[in-house]
């Protein structure tokens, strides 16, 4: 899990923020939040986050001073800016400082997800076999990987059915003849997320696969994983993928 | 020095004060040396004259003395008579038909040695003379000649009588002819000549005098006169008046002649104390002309240095009212249209200075509103998530992109832009419209990157929202791109296709479109903007172009040349 810090002076967009987006999806959990520079720095030293994202303009200490900081002080920090505004020199300071990326406020649902997968998984340093990267990418742990027997068996189904734009855990669970509840346990405990989690992430990966084959058309392929709609799987992709299906079918990963 | 420097008015004053005073100093002194020495002139020569006049009265009088003594001394009837031991009252006759002529004034003595025998004189002989001394003495040794002296029997300092004595010529005795000018008979005789204010001292060589006249018959005169010759000084030394000193004939007499002088003290007193007046007068006219032409000059000078000053301090609107033609005149012209001019100057630049800040704070203005615009969009954006309406969170996050696209300096964007923009503005259209369309977007990746102008898509789709889908619930929009060979056959062109469903395009719209007709297409702002940005920028061959197909909707078709860089406009902005 990927730990993360959100860091914004306005309480709507900090709890926006944190409960909009989909952190599960992509491994990430929030650690803390800080509504200025100064209580951002101090809850760092305390909660150690992986990631942080910050509004710029905030009052004490603005977004450019908390990330020099940030940086003299944790080396390996990983921070995205969110600024309402393209400025040309809040650019040129967080490229100076190295800052990781870099988003306009309003953002397009999706837009910060993709932006995370992008940092953590497709830097410039990523390896370059791209079965290691999408593995890195959309992590999940294989059939032989699990020790239980019950979710070694939902995996199963998963793999089986993910086809099936009804598909439902309701339908997971009585297909096993156990409760709902008690597979949702047992999958997370084993696996570290929720089925639908995992089902999503499959779903993605196969789809990845599909569009490597550049003939097929995106609603080909989300139709053949399972998606009804073109556009809520072209989200949720973009989320994963840190670009859109299109995208990814014509430049890969890595270009 | 300073407290005149420091006044035009004193300055003035003390140059008028000098020349004036140089002028009428000199002047005066030298005017009245000039008139005194003239008076004194004319005055001498008037002394002279009237000395001379005395002088000659003198000489006849005594020539005439002297010719009697002659014809009596000589005469043959009074010699014989005098010869007798004991000479009678015969002589008489002889003795007053001679003398006729001067014994009005005189008397006639004849003296035998030191005794007055004979006498023209009234009332008796006169005083008998001492034989070995005095003129007598001076007589016998001067034989054949007439001698002047003094009676030594009544000579005093006050004068004396005038003895003219002459020896009688040829006989044993010592007889004497003697004519006899009492003192006062002298002051009468010269009495007459002189003016009242003038002296005359008849002497002896010795400075003795015989008679003094006028204003020298008190003797101080004279006894200066003396006093200054044996102490060898010049003879008029501390002597106020003038004396004129001169020798009779040789006759052992000096004449004193004395006047006033021409001036006295009190009148030249009198000549300096005029010129002390003019002086007096000179320095009040020099004030008041100094104080007359300070005001003509300074008073102009004070008005501009007073105007400077307000104008130093700001006062653009600074006039100097001067009825005068001179320099000053002009001067005051002159500074006049140099302030309005300054003035005209300041307005100018404070005007340009304000258009200036105005167009700052445009520019600030403009630059604070996105800012504030996206963070109160985002906010809005994050409130309706927090209570589950997606819908504005999509139309506020939607809005924000397109707003950003459209308020960008920059004209052109990659075609991948534009769809995107495209794409928000139908994600806020179908909220609007009630998800009544949908719309396909389909670039090649290979033309995602050619620059095309700002917002050129949206305004077709625009169009066939509004105009093609109105009012049907299963619109559909299709943006594709693909590259066509161009007019020219060196190259490609992108075409922009966007078709619906829709009622479908006019005729009238489609020739207008061809014809580029801008009033007929002027319904259509958004559709000829499109076009005529295109043409300008890229030329005739590019443009909008509409179709109906058979099948029914429009298709719209954008031809826009290839490119990867912005392109320069055909017609610059003018």
């Amino acid at each position: 899990m990927i730990s993360v810090m959100v860091v914004d002076d306005e309480k709507y967009v900090r709890a926006g923020i944190i409960n909009e987006t989909d952190w599960a999806l992509i491994g990430c959990e929030v650690v803390a939040e800080a509504s200025d520079g100064e209580a951002a720095f101090k809850a760092a030293e305390e909660s150690r986050p992986d990631l942080v994202i910050s509004d710029i303009k905030m009052p004490k200490m603005d977004g450019i001073a908390l990330a020099e900081k940030l940086l003299a002080r944790f080396p390996n920090i990983k921070i995205i800016f969110l600024t309402a505004y393209s400025d040309f020199e809040y650019a040129r300071q967080a490229v100076r400082l190295g800052v990781s990326d870099y988003l306009l406020k309003p953002f397009k649902d999706g837009e910060l997800e993709a932006s995370i997968q992008r940092l953590l998984h497709l830097h410039p340093n990523a390896p370059a076999n791209v079965n290691e990267l999408e593995d890195k990418l959309i992590a999940l742990k294989k059939r032989d990987e699990i020790a239980n027997r019950y979710v070694q068996s939902a995996v199963a189904f998963i793999e089986d059915r993910f086809a099936d734009p009804d598909f439902s855990v309701g339908g997971l669970a009585e297909s096993m003849g156990v409760s709902e509840g008690h597979i949702t346990r047992l999958f997370k405990a084993e696996t570290g997320m929720g089925i639908n989690n995992y089902l999503t992430r499959y779903r993605i990966k196969r789809a990845m696969d599909y569009l490597k084959d550049v003939q097929t058309k995106v609603y080909e392929v989300a139709e053949k994983v399972g998606y009804r709609d073109i556009a809520y799987f072209s989200n949720t992709f973009t989320k994963l993928v840190g670009r859109s299906p299109s995208d990814y079918q014509t430049k890969g990963l890595t270009e | 020095m300073s407290i005149i420097k420091g006044s035009f008015k004193r300055q003035i004053f003390v140059i008028f004060s000098t020349v004036t005073l140089i002028l009428v100093i000199i002047g005066g002194i030298l005017t009245m040396q000039g008139f005194q020495a003239r008076i004194i002139m004319d005055h001498e020569l008037q002394d002279e004259e009237q000395e001379k006049l005395i002088n000659e009265r003198l000489s006849s009088f005594f020539y005439d003395a002297e010719v009697v003594l002659l014809k009596l001394s000589t005469n043959e009837e009074i010699r014989k008579e005098l010869s007798k031991i004991r000479p009678d009252m015969s002589i008489y006759t002889q003795l007053y038909d001679i003398s006729a002529g001067i014994r009005d004034y005189c008397s006639i003595d004849v003296y035998i040695g030191g005794e007055c025998r004979f006498s023209t004189r009234q009332g008796g002989m006169s005083a008998p003379l001492p034989e070995n001394y005095s003129i007598l003495l001076a007589t016998r040794e001067a034989a054949g000649k007439s001698v002047y002296g003094m009676d030594p029997v009544n000579a005093s300092g006050e004068g004396s009588a005038l003895l003219i004595a002459r020896k009688v010529a040829n006989i044993k005795k010592d007889a004497y002819v003697i004519v006899r000018i009492e003192k006062e008979a002298l002051e009468n005789r010269l009495g007459g000549l002189l003016n009242a204010r003038d002296g005359f001292i008849l002497a002896n060589s010795f400075l003795r005098p015989y008679c003094m006249l006028g204003t020298a018959e008190d003797g101080h005169v004279l006894a200066s006169v003396r006093k200054n010759l044996f102490a060898g000084e010049k003879y008029t030394n501390n002597i106020k008046s003038n004396v004129y000193i001169s020798e009779l004939g040789d006759r052992g007499l000096l004449g004193i002649y004395i006047t006033m002088p021409a001036f006295e003290e009190s009148a030249v007193g009198t000549g300096y104390r005029i010129v002390l007046f003019q002086v007096i007068i000179s320095i009040i006219l020099c004030l008041i002309v100094a104080s007359r032409m300070s005001n003509l000059f300074s008073k102009p000078i004070n008005t501009l240095s007073i105007a400077m000053k307000r104008f130093r301090k700001g006062d653009f609107d600074t006039k100097i009212e001067l009825d005068r033609e001179d320099e000053f005149g002009q001067l005051a012209s002159g500074f006049n249209k140099m302030t309005s001019q300054l003035k005209a100057n300041m307005q100018e630049r404070v005007d340009a200075e304000r258009r200036v800040n105005e167009a700052r704070i445009e520019m600030m203005q403009a630059q604070l509103n996105p800012h504030f615009l996206y963070n109160t969009l985002d906010t809005i954006k994050w409130v309706a998530k927090a209570n589950q309406v997606p819908e504005i969170a999509t139309l506020s996050a939607s809005l924000a992109s397109i707003l950003r696209s459209s308020i960008s300096e920059s004209r052109f964007v990659t075609l991948k832009q534009e769809c995107e923009l495209v794409e928000s503005y139908c994600e806020i259209q179908k909220i609007r419209f009630d998800d009544s369309f949908d719309l396909t977007v389909d670039v090649p990746v290979k033309l995602r990157d050619v620059i095309v102008p700002k917002l050129i898509l949206q305004p077709m789709v625009e169009n066939s929202i509004i105009h093609g889908l109105e009012g049907r619930r299963d619109g559909h929009i299709v943006i594709c791109a693909k590259a066509e060979e161009n007019a020219h056959g060196d190259g490609d062109d992108l075409i922009l296709t966007i078709t619906d469903n829709g009622a479908g395009i006019s005729d009238e719209m489609i020739e207008a479109l061809k014809e580029d007709d801008p009033e007929k297409l002027s319904g259509h702002l958004g559709l000829n903007n499109v076009n005529t940005i295109i043409r300008l920028y890229y030329g005739k061959d590019y443009g909008v172009s509409a179709q109906r197909p058979e099948e029914g909707g429009t298709v719209m078709a954008l031809r826009i040349p290839i490119l990867t860089n912005e392109p320069v406009k055909e017609q610059e902005e003018t």
